[in-house]
């Protein structure tokens, strides 16, 4: 067996994932990532299955298997109990940790991600939060949403949030000693290293 | 008291309304292919608007070859069915549609692998390697079905007026409910014989006999080549008995 | 929706003594039903939930942007038990869909391989000196309020009823793809026909519309609307329920997903502006609510304070249709009844 594949199957999800395939369709029937890309969650399951290195070498540079949009409609239908959203968590860690994940257009956006939300959480302690959804960078969210963010301080309070405030309640500022152990647990578990790899150019294969 | 009993007590189909997915029970223009036999035999082939059919579709493995519905097995004669009632849609309504989702074509038995090419070349019939994952009715009473042509390695969106399911064979009430009672149940709950190859009459109880479906998934042959061999093994092992 | 031929699935729900964990996106843009959601349960039906100052985001988005590895997500879930441990509590209500979730995977993943479990105790010791346990019971807010949705019923002012027609209002509802498809079991009614918005919509006097894509994602994907060229995915997934859903003129939508509440209002907002196209028939959209902003109007609180008016669909016509009453002066005003200029209007949806 090959490395990629060796990579692919220690992956603890793995087992959980891919048990066997039999090329029914029915996950990329169902998938919202097929209807609007060139993407087949069926194809990608079989060529894993198949253990090809060279084949899987060649999925993990491409945009591929950065098309799913992780909605998971595949699991409850997979008449095998196969999981191909899992499948691409694999595909796209080991894709990073081996550098692949530059070579494609799609795979080269997970340094804006790991700035963005990557950032977001090492920063403020939240994924997403209004202060990070910039009305210039989100025109599709209106200008109702335009006129929160311009009045954000004076209206959150109307909805009970707290915003930037210390204590409990919604948009709170996560406090230090909290984020000191957010910060403390990426390190351990190699987030942090992760992160900065993706940030500084990644690792090179 | 008996010398010897013979357990025939069958099989019942998968019942389609556990398969929510497929909408059956709750969209009329979904039925399974026990319904479309009786359409099929009294002539009245009707959408559920009551009115004639332009495109009927029909999806292989139904609560077969499925771990969610629970049976991993396959049902053997659907195959067969699905091809023979797509047959008989063209025959009696010649300009409607059909056509068959499968994943494979298990046309076991004398006669019936070409009987798939009769039904392509002088049917009409076509064929879809996939299986449909999700049917919806819709506003005007059809019935729309996502699968994927994994032929074509593409996304299949589809309106159709009646989606067949050909569901599968599983054990009878009576079977299960048997099988527990004298400790003979098998995988599924279907009876257990001592041997498949040459002991296949044989449930391991001295004079107790199984014979047909309720043992497995069977065609009409393979019933009645059954009975015949239970009835032999059951007079072989009276005459033992002196 | 009637004629349903499937068991209502009876998901195992406690009854009390909740531990809340605030959802990034719901924060973010529906704060008001974070706070309906806790006003409901303690002072509506008397319910002890605690909401911990000391808690974070469960990373679910970093782990389905595949920028948090499983290891880290792993952890950072553990502190959060470790968390709810100190607290006292055993039952887990997470705001957030994708937590939801990530809570119940994780926990799957540990029962299924214990050395998981065990790397992240250690993980989780090294990194801030804690200890956890897994929760006795997790359930999402929206299976509260569906447990209690006859009690709160009872202290309902008005009802999912059209005063002018006297007929039930139709009622779009969303489940979130990670309620149900993750665990089917773990969701009420399961993954094809989730009843737990359905319950609450038929409990409270509403019809439940069923269409074509009913369970099609919203389109979120994660990656696919984060970043900013990837939108299209985002935009195309909920137009094709908005154009399967047209023909039964729903009155308003619903969803216990707080990105998919957002997301079937916002691409209303951005198709009307790029295609003229609105999905109802007068060119304003049609409504969409979170359950917590259903449950409150229905109860009586004021509309301004649940937060409709940072929704880009705008819902006062809705609240007409129900009789629910409304100040149109303080819907732009600050918390302190500053009069604030109002938010420029759309080129083409109507407000």
């Amino acid at each position: 067996m090959g490395n990629l594949i060796d990579l692919i199957r220690s992956d603890a999800r793995y087992e959980d994932s891919l048990k066997a395939c039999m090329n029914c369709g029915i996950c990329t029937a169902i998938c919202p990532a097929a209807e609007f890309y060139d993407y087949d969650p069926r194809r990608i399951c079989d060529t894993v299955q198949r253990g090809d290195e060279e084949q899987v070498e060649k999925l993990l540079r491409e945009d591929t298997i950065w098309y799913c949009g992780q909605c998971m409609s595949c699991k409850p239908r997979c008449p095998r109990g196969n999981v191909p959203g899992a499948v691409i968590n694999i595909l796209r860690k080991v894709s990073q940790e081996m550098g692949y994940y530059k070579e494609s257009r799609m795979g080269r956006q997970q340094v804006a991600l790991m700035a963005g939300i990557g950032n977001n959480i090492l920063e403020i302690g939240y994924c997403v939060h209004p202060d990070k959804v910039r009305p210039e960078m989100h025109p599709e969210q209106g200008p109702a949403w335009e006129w929160y963010i311009k009045n954000i301080k004076e209206v959150a309070p109307k909805f009970g949030a707290n915003y930037h405030g210390k204590g409990a309640g919604a948009l709170r500022e996560i406090c230090p000693e909290t984020m000191e152990e957010l910060r403390n647990i990426f390190k351990v578990t190699g987030g942090m290293d992760f992160h900065d790899a993706i940030l500084n150019g990644g690792k090179d294969d | 008291m008996a010398d010897a009993a013979l357990i025939a007590t069958g099989y019942q189909v998968f019942d389609a309304h556990r398969k929510e997915e497929l909408g059956y029970g709750i969209y009329k223009g979904v039925i399974t292919s026990l319904d479309m036999e009786q359409m099929i035999k009294h002539g009245k082939i009707l959408n559920a608007n009551g009115d004639e059919p332009k495109r009927i579709t029909f999806l292989q493995c139904v609560g077969s070859r499925d771990e969610k519905s629970g049976n991993h097995y396959c049902s053997k004669i659907c195959c067969v069915t699905a091809v023979k009632q797509a047959i008989e849609v063209r025959k009696q309504l010649p300009k409607c549609e059909a056509s068959v989702f499968y994943m494979d074509l298990r046309m076991w038995g004398q006669g019936f692998e070409e009987m798939y090419r009769t039904a392509q070349e002088k049917y009409g019939v076509s064929f879809v390697r996939g299986r449909i994952s999700e049917a919806a009715g819709t506003f005007d009473g059809r019935v729309q079905l996502k699968s994927e042509d994994t032929l074509m390695g593409l996304p299949l969106k589809m309106t159709t007026d009646l989606l067949v399911l050909m569901v599968g064979m599983e054990a009878s009430c009576g079977t299960k409910v048997l099988g527990k009672s004298c400790d003979i149940s098998g995988d599924y709950g279907f009876i257990r014989t001592v041997n498949p190859h040459l002991y296949d009459n044989e449930t391991g109880r001295p004079g107790l006999f199984a014979a047909g479906t309720c043992k497995r998934p069977m065609s009409v042959s393979d019933s009645i080549n059954d009975a015949r061999s239970a009835a032999n093994a059951i007079k072989d092992y009276l005459e033992t008995l002196g | 929706m009637a004629n349903r031929y499937w068991n209502e699935y009876q998901k195992n729900i406690a009854d009390d003594h909740y531990y809340y964990e605030r959802s990034c996106i719901r924060q973010t843009f529906f704060p008001g039903s974070e706070t309906a959601f806790l006003k409901m349960m303690q002072d509506e039906l008397g319910k002890d939930i605690f909401d911990d100052f000391r808690l974070h985001t469960c990373t679910g988005i970093g782990y389905h942007t595949d920028v948090v590895p499983l290891e880290t997500t792993m952890t950072v879930v553990a502190r959060i038990f470790s968390l709810m441990k100190e607290r006292g509590y055993e039952n887990l209500v997470p705001s957030c869909i994708t937590s939801f979730g990530v809570f119940t995977e994780m926990c799957h993943m540990w029962q299924e391989h214990p050395e998981l479990l065990e790397q992240t105790r250690e993980n989780l010791y090294k990194a801030c000196k804690r200890e956890f346990d897994m929760p006795k019971n997790i359930a999402h807010p929206s299976d509260l309020i569906f447990k209690y949705r006859f009690e709160l019923a009872e202290k309902m002012k008005y009802r999912l009823v059209n005063r002018f027609t006297g007929k039930p209002l139709n009622v779009v509802e969303h489940i979130g793809c990670h309620y149900a498809k993750l665990f089917p079991d773990k969701g009420v009614g399961k993954a094809e026909f989730p009843y737990v918005l359905a319950g609450m919509i038929e409990a409270w006097g509403g019809h439940v519309v069923d269409y074509p894509e009913r369970r099609h994602c919203c389109g979120f994907g994660f990656r696919q609307y984060l970043v900013q060229e990837n939108r299209g995915y985002s935009v195309s997934n909920t137009k094709k329920k908005l154009e399967s859903m047209e023909p039964y003129e729903p009155d308003f939508i619903v969803s216990n997903c707080p990105g998919c509440s957002m997301f079937l209002d916002r691409w209303q907002y951005t198709i009307a502006e790029m295609e003229h196209k609105t999905y109802d028939r007068e060119g304003y959209g049609i409504p969409v609510l979170t359950y917590e902003e259903m449950a409150g109007l229905l109860l009586g609180y004021d509309p301004w304070e649940l937060g409709l008016q940072i929704h880009q669909v705008q819902s006062e016509r809705l609240l007409d249709k129900i009789g629910i009453p409304y100040d149109p002066k303080q819907k732009y005003n600050s918390a302190s009844g500053k009069i604030l200029r109002a938010p420029e209007k759309p080129e083409n949806l109507l407000v």
